[in-house]
């Protein structure tokens, strides 16, 4: 096997002149040749000036000398997916300069021939890479890395799966796209950095992989999309010896794909499990156990936040969980994955992502955290948005009031939402409500809008008090029949309240005992600007409430809690 | 004319549910549709019935001249007391 040299040092370092890096129709294509591109390319970089370019290449042997280039001249580079007109017009404002094969107008770099170059090792630290998500929800998202997550994946890739690969020569054979960063690490970095020569061009076509195979040893960096169509009518059964492994990702591999695989490649392929955000998270081989579970890459670390997966991982830009829509469940020595977090809605005849909303809710700078979820109201069903609130929106609350905040984050929304989804019921809290675990249901986020919830502000809130600002509109269901000739707000609901928002506000035992000392001094009629005071004493099982305004005090009296019994 | 505004503020606060929004903060003459109030078709729908229900005033069934009698309280009130049965 050959010297494993990490990307950093590929150049600076090198290999022997003749060692093979690629194959490209037949011919060999040498580490003299890559070096000899490589520094063209970063001649042109310098040239040209300017930190970030965006590649967009057929030839992965090419794409790989510009890419390391483009790092060794110090830039950022830009890999979009796709080059279609809108991406290029959008990617004209994000970057100096184009490489590749762009059509028509745009002006491309001009690769600098017979350009030599002094190599020193590449920054771990350096801005190196920008790749888009997939955009499920919208527009694409960039997701900007650093050098070391891709060198310390690649590390990664090369621990676990370098030796099933076996003895040299064995190449890399591709039906995926480099401009991916799954392609772009496992067709790309990983045979660089392993020293396996890759098929400067994609396979997208069985018959193509069936021919390479024939001509020697070769893995394959395939995706579901190609592993479940692959033609029983090949002769796979002729070639598959030289097949040394199969690695899919991208998506998930469906059974029948599985069995695809396992009838007519002669073995299962190794899945890999990750983001563009997150890099590689888990991987797995259903050799025989169909429901096997993911096992986590070494050095990454998973944990759930409401049945999703979070990570934490070297491949991630920094030492913070990152929280992915993925529902899972956590296993010994892995995890098992449940489908989609990503909450599809359809609200009248209109598709929409409750989690796409809350994405851009929190992009807008008002709210730090936010929930969006649907309320039955009469006959359709409306978004309410639960959230709370950053300095900008609470500026924003108190100077001009909720109406003009609820507009400001309707109208922030309607650049990406119909405006028969925008949300219309808006709660800004202190704190989402969270039960014991520490989670906030949905359930306890309806409930906020519940019509018999009135208005409020939380003014004050420690561990054992608490103090509110509550309005009674003539609207309240309260005041409805009680009573017909003078709507007065009833005691009932002055305990309810005192008890609800309690359990909102502090931990209480979930068993109401008895009350105390409740006594209804004055009437709160409709429009009064209540102030509600709550006071609980854990040791007593005692939450006291006083409701108060500027005539004095309306009601007061204690609320007794306890553990269930029995 | 103006009593019949603050009739119709209140049926559109009702039927719609605009939690947040008192009477007085809804200026007659500005639109009720996408800016403005910000509401769509199918509260068309529902503020059609409410209307119907409250002053039997029936809608036509040509969208252009919806478009006009909805574009504001003010226009609503129009068409309310021109068109209204009782």
């Amino acid at each position: 096997m050959a010297e494993r040299i990490a990307i950093e040092h590929l150049l600076s370092r090198g290999r022997p002149a003749d060692f093979p890096v690629a194959f490209r129709e037949g011919q060999v294509l040498t580490f003299a040749d890559f070096e000899a591109r490589a520094a063209g390319w970063r001649a042109a970089y310098e040239r040209h000036g300017g930190h970030r370019f965006a590649l967009s290449f057929e030839d992965t042997f090419e794409f790989a000398a510009a890419l390391l280039g483009a790092w060794h001249a110090g830039r950022c580079v830009y890999l979009p997916s796709e080059i279609q007109p809108t991406t290029r017009e959008k990617l004209r404002g994000e970057v100096d300069g184009f490489a590749g094969q762009i059509p028509s107008s745009t002006p491309l770099l001009k690769f600098q021939e017979g350009a030599r170059a002094e190599w020193t090792p590449l920054s771990p630290e350096a801005q190196a890479l920008v790749v888009y998500t997939s955009g499920s929800s919208g527009e694409p998202a960039a997701i900007p890395k650093h050098l070391g997550q891709l060198t310390r994946e690649v590390a990664t890739l090369a621990d676990l799966f370098d030796d099933r690969l076996g003895p040299s020569p064995c190449r890399v054979l591709a039906t995926v796209s480099h401009q991916h960063i799954y392609g772009l690490l496992f067709r790309v970095l990983w045979p660089l950095t392993s020293g396996r020569p890759f098929l400067a061009r994609s396979l997208p076509y069985p018959e193509d992989i069936v021919a390479e195979l024939s001509h020697g040893p070769a893995a394959l960096i395939a995706s579901p999309a190609h592993l479940k169509r692959l033609p029983d009518t090949l002769d796979w059964a002729g070639v598959r010896g030289n097949l040394r492994s199969v690695f899919s990702s991208g998506g998930p591999l469906s059974t029948d794909a599985l069995h695809a695989c396992r009838g007519l490649l002669g073995q299962a392929p190794v899945e890999v499990y990750g983001s563009s955000e997150t890099g590689g998270i888990a991987w797995r081989q259903r050799t025989q156990d169909e429901a096997l579970s993911w096992r986590t890459m070494p050095g990454v670390e998973v944990r759930l936040t409401e049945d999703a997966l979070a990570v934490r991982s070297p491949h991630l830009p920094d030492g913070n969980w990152f929280q992915t829509e993925d529902r899972a469940r956590l296993l010994p020595e892995g995890f098992e994955l449940l489908g989609r977090m990503d909450r599809l809605l359809k609200l009248e005849e209109k598709r929409v992502s409750l989690s796409a909303m809350e994405r851009a809710l929190l992009e807008s700078d008002l709210v730090r955290e936010a929930r969006v979820v649907p309320l039955s109201e009469g006959n359709r069903s409306v978004l309410g948005v639960v959230a709370v609130l950053g300095p900008t929106g609470r500026h924003l609350h108190a100077d001009s009031g909720k109406p003009f905040l609820n507009r400001a984050l309707r109208k922030h929304l309607s650049s990406q939402f119909e405006p028969s989804v925008l949300p219309r019921r808006f709660r800004y809290l202190e704190a989402m409500p969270v039960n014991s675990q520490g989670k906030s249901t949905e359930a306890a986020l309806v409930a906020l809008f519940d019509s018999r919830r009135p208005p409020l502000r939380v003014l004050e809130h420690t561990a054992d008090r608490a103090v509110l600002s509550i309005e009674t509109p003539a609207s309240l269901p309260y005041f409805k029949g009680h009573f017909p000739e003078k709507a007065i707000l009833p005691g009932v609901a002055q305990i309810e309240w005192a008890l609800h928002l309690g359990r909102e506000l502090f931990t209480l035992p979930p068993e109401f005992l008895r009350m105390e000392a409740v006594k209804f001094q004055q009437l709160i009629v409709p429009e009064t600007l209540l102030t509600l005071e709550l006071t609980w004493t854990q040791a007593k099982g005692s939450l006291q409430f006083k409701f108060t305004s500027e005539a004095g005090t309306h009601g007061s009296g204690r609320i007794l809690l306890g553990e269930v019994r029995g | 004319m103006q009593a019949l505004e603050q009739e119709i503020k209140k049926l559109v606060i009702e039927t719609l549910n605009l939690e947040d929004l008192k009477p007085e903060d809804i200026d007659p003459a500005a639109p009720l549709f996408v800016e403005g109030l910000g509401l769509d078709s199918i509260d068309a729908l529902e503020l059609g019935l409410a209307l119907q229900k409250a002053y039997g005033v029936a809608l036509a069934s040509d969208s252009k001249e919806n478009r006009r009698h909805f574009a504001s309280v003010r226009a609503l009130a129009d068409f309310v007391s021109a068109h209204r049965k009782s």
